[in-house]
Order: C-alpha cells, then structure tokens, then sequence
C-alpha cells in the first residue's frame, strides 16, 4: 500500500497493512532538506520538495501545505515578516478593536499570493506526490480572529464584544469555505482546519463561538468531496466531545490530553483520532523503547482507531533516527 | 474581611473591572474593581488590607483556573480588574505605606513573541502581592542582566512558547549565571519541562501560574 492507499483504506475502517504515519513537520521538513525557513514558507517548490523528500527518506504517508498561520491572515491585511531561519511573524495591520473586526471583507484566496502559493503546492504534489496523503489547510474560526487581534485582545473580546466577535468569524469562516473549495478542486484529499486557541477557552465559549462553525467548515470539506481533519493542541479534553461531534473524519489529539480512551468510544466508524506522543518529552528527548511504548499505549487507549502521529509539530531539534524510531513504531501496533 | 473588600475580591474573582463594563453580565451596572478599590482608600482602609483582598481574589481565580473551572478570556478579565484597582495603590507603593512581597522580572526570551503565558502568570503573581517589571517579549539576555542589576534580590522568570526558542532560553540562563551565580530564575512555557529546567541550570519550573506564586512565597516567606 502506498501513503494514500493506506491513509484512505484506514480512514474508511477497511484493512490496512499499518496504521498511517502522519507526524507534523513543518521546520523539522526544512532542516532535514537544507531550505531555509523563508523560503520554505513563501516558495512553494521548496516546500513541497522538502516534504516530498521527507515523506520519502521516512516513509512519511502525507504531504501538507503546512508551515504557519499567516496566509490567511494576510490576505485580511495583516502585515507578516519572513525571518530567514525563523518562524513568520505578524509586524502590524492587526485589527485595532473588536468594532473594527466586524467590518472585515470576506477575500477571495486567488488574489493573495499566499493563498494562491498553497493552491500552488496542491498542484505540485499532485504531479509529483500523488502516490501520497495530500492535505491542505485552513485556519479555523478562533484562530483565525486571534491571528487578527491578537490573543490577549481577542480573549477578552469573546466576553465583552460577542456580537461583533460572531459577525467577524462569520465572515471568516465564508473565506475559509472558499478557500476549502478551491483547495479540493485543484486535488487535495483532506483539508485540515487549525484552530489551536480553543484549547484555552473553555468549553462554554467553544460551543459559543467556535463548534458550528467548525462544523459548517468539515460539512463544507465533506461537499466538496474531501476529507476533514480538526486540528486543536493543548488539552482539548474539555471540547473533545464537541470535537467529535463536528464530525471531522480526523480528530487530532495532544499530549495534554491524558489519554484518549475515554473518548474513543465517541468515534463514529467513520472517524479516527491522530496523536499523540509529545514532541519533546517523547520524540525529541526520550529513548526509542520510550518512543515504541508511547506509540503502542496511545494506539491501544485509542482502541486501534489512531493514526500516528505526535500531539503537534516534530520539533527541528528531533534527531532523524528518532524519526526513523517513531515510523518503526507505527508498524505493528498491538491493540 | 470587610463587606467592601469582599465585594472587592469578588469583582477580582468574577472580573469585573469598572461599573462601565458589561462583564460579567450578572454584575452589570454594579461597581467594578476600579470604583470599589477607591472608594476603599476614601474610607480610609490601609493599602496593605486592599491589597489583601485583591490576593484572596487572586487566589480564587488561580484555584478555578486550575481545576479548569475558567479559562484564559475569564483569567484576562480578572487580570483587568486588578490592573484597575491595583492603578489606585500604586501611589502607597511608591510611598512606602504599602509593601510588595518581592519583586519579579518576566519576560519571553529572545527570539519569542507569544506573551499571552507569560501576560497571565505575571498578572498572576502581580495580583499575589509581587511588583512584576514586565520586560515584554523577545527579551534580550542583557536586558535581564541589566534589570537585574538595578533590583538586587529580584527573581526572574522567563516563558518560552516554542521549541525553537528555548534553545535561547538555555543562553539567557548562562550569561544570568555568569553574572549573577546565585540569582533565582524561573522558566515556564508550554514546550518546556521539568527536565528541561534542570537540564539548563534554572532553579524552578511551574506549568502553571499558581506554582509560581507558591514558589515565590516560600522564598518571600
């Protein structure tokens, strides 16, 4: 079976020779192929040739178009810095307040070059990976109006300013649709929608701001004939059930979440978690018996309904033969 | 503790910062931290018995925000709130008529723009008791080196939110500890681990704000 075969037999519960390894790599992609992390970001050949040549050197089962948060929110007008060898970082042209927020455009992905460059990188890995999981991406609801306001300004805004805060995710969640459609179209099997700052605000304002909209965007994902993945870091235990519940085919889980066995019976058939082996403590740092036991404890709590992969992104420092220990991991796991 | 310095900590508790603001919705159009703190030190209530009633707040909010009772958005309120009361003690700080348990350094290390871990443990330990001197985020190892030398007996702390600056964090340790071998440091931040601390030399690591304070109070008490 090849990453795409794999991935999508597991994905319909059918028989797979291994459970698919699907590990985050973004900086860890770059390294590995000698591109620095500009170029990695704003240069789609050299991303996708970094992935492809990681998917390849360790039998990797995706490709994605991931490397950081800001496509999106440039195309609303923020102003993002691309550091040679360090992460983007937004410089200026945030929302000032929540007022403001509410006035935002939806914008159409084809006039923004960095939307434009991962329709881009879908392309390329049709012709060149197609043998390959291929994932794009979008930014979800809450992350998306943190990106913009900030996370201070946009934490305290889902008290204070509720009404203006629901009319901005409005319209973000209309461009993320967009933009889902557009990434489907041009050949990606999955779409993956980041919303990382729920994990910090609680179940409440997670069904108040973020779930139906999550929802919209997998139902979205699922029209266009793709499949969804909800990626959340930090401990989700709280809204995991809400998590489920939006129905995304692919519901990653972090290290902080204590274990996945009390909400693997949640799953629908059709559903499978991703997770969750922390990428310091465990595939950065720790010994490969620790790797190999991580893998088999989350696997099993997961009741064999798990792709592998870590909590969030492998870290740059990971040395390549703990990657090579995490994929050995992943061949015969005992449920 | 009086009504009004209940009242007080309860506005800290729920964040409710000033009679003008709509948070929280069943504490509307009733006074906020900012009206109550002064209208106590118009009665004439000591600064050090305000201040202890915005740490009881405090304490409430570090218990609920442990046992995941609140969240991040509610932590900001409260932060809020005592910002706005603590705004009327500052004069009685500066005076000496009220005193602070210690002072504390924070910032993220260079290289690092993610403030919102280290917002919430610093408006944590601020509202314990402890003057905080915020050095804000991508914080150079001479900054900390030179705002430690202007407050002797300060503890610093320093948050790193991403695997690829805690290698930075590693540094600022070693150019504090070249200067300064017996200076207290305390690291924090959501890649960084017990292990992590020891492996770097640092003297205390919490993954969240309340171990902070706790820490902070045994070497005050």
């Amino acid at each position: 079976m090849n990453g795409y075969q794999r991935s999508i037999a597991f994905l319909k519960n059918g028989t797979v020779d291994r459970p698919p390894f699907h590990p985050i790599i973004m900086r860890w992609a770059a390294r590995h192929a000698g591109t620095s992390y500009r170029e990695f970001c704003l240069n789609p050949e050299a991303k996708c040739d970094a992935m492809i040549r990681c998917a390849r050197d360790f039998d990797l089962d995706w490709v994605t178009v991931m490397s950081d948060p800001w496509a999106e929110a440039s195309a609303f007008g923020v102003d993002v810095a691309y550091p040679e060898n360090d992460l983007p970082v937004d410089t200026g042209g945030h929302l000032p307040d929540a007022t403001s927020a509410a006035l935002l455009k939806p914008f159409d992905p084809t006039e923004h070059p960095r939307c434009r460059n991962r329709l881009t990188e879908i392309d390329i890995y049709r012709k060149k990976a197609a043998d390959y999981f291929i994932v794009g991406w979008v930014e979800g609801p809450v992350a998306e109006y943190v990106d913009l306001r900030g996370a201070s300004e946009a934490s305290l805004d889902l008290l204070m300013e509720p009404d203006h805060v629901q009319q901005t995710m409005d319209v973000i969640t209309e461009s993320a649709l967009r933009f889902i459609r557009l990434q489907v179209e041009r050949g990606a099997h999955c779409i993956g929608i980041g919303d990382a700052f729920c994990s910090q605000i609680g179940p409440d304002l997670y069904r108040q701001f973020a779930f139906e909209r999550q929802k919209m965007l997998v139902d979205g994902i699922h029209a266009a004939g793709a499949f969804a993945k909800l990626h959340i870091c930090g401990n989700t235990s709280a809204i995991l059930p809400d998590m489920i519940a939006t129905g995304a085919d692919i519901v990653d889980i972090d290290h902080l979440v204590p274990s996945m066995s009390a909400f693997a019976a949640m799953l629908a058939p059709s559903q499978v978690f991703s997770g969750k082996a922390d990428p310091v403590s465990v595939i950065q740092d720790a010994s490969p018996e620790k790797i190999h036991q991580t893998v088999m404890r989350d696997y099993r709590d997961a009741g064999g309904r798990c792709i592998i992969s870590a909590g969030c992104e492998i870290t740059p420092d990971t040395h390549p033969d703990n990657m090579r220990v995490f994929r050995k991991a992943a061949e015969v796991p005992e449920t | 503790m009086e009504e009004i310095l209940n009242n007080l900590a309860r506005c800290i508790e729920f964040g409710k910062t000033d009679k003008a603001s709509a948070w929280p919705p069943d504490m509307k159009e009733q006074d906020g931290a900012d009206e109550i703190a002064l209208r106590a030190l118009e009665e004439g209530h000591p600064p050090d018995r305000i201040l202890e009633a915005l740490i009881t707040g405090m304490e409430a909010v570090g218990r609920k925000f442990s046992e995941n009772k609140i969240f991040v958005p509610q932590m900001l309120m409260s932060a809020k709130a005592m910002k706005a009361a603590m705004a009327h003690l500052k004069p009685a700080f500066e005076s000496g008529t009220a005193r602070r348990k210690g002072t504390f350094v924070i910032g993220t290390v260079q290289g690092d723009l993610h403030d919102i871990g280290k917002n919430i443990v610093a408006m944590y330990i601020e509202g314990n008791g402890y003057e905080v001197v915020d050095l804000g985020v991508d914080v150079k190892p001479e900054q900390f080196l030179a705002e430690i030398g202007k407050r002797p007996g300060c503890v610093v702390g320093m948050s790193a939110l991403l695997t690829t600056t805690m290698i930075n964090m590693k540094r600022t340790v070693e150019v504090i500890r070249d200067a300064y071998p017996d200076q207290v440091i305390c690291v924090g931040g959501a890649p960084v681990t017990e292990k992590f601390c020891r492996d770097i030399n640092a003297d205390f690591y919490s993954p969240g704000p309340q171990g902070a304070v706790t820490f902070l109070n045994k070497l005050a008490s």
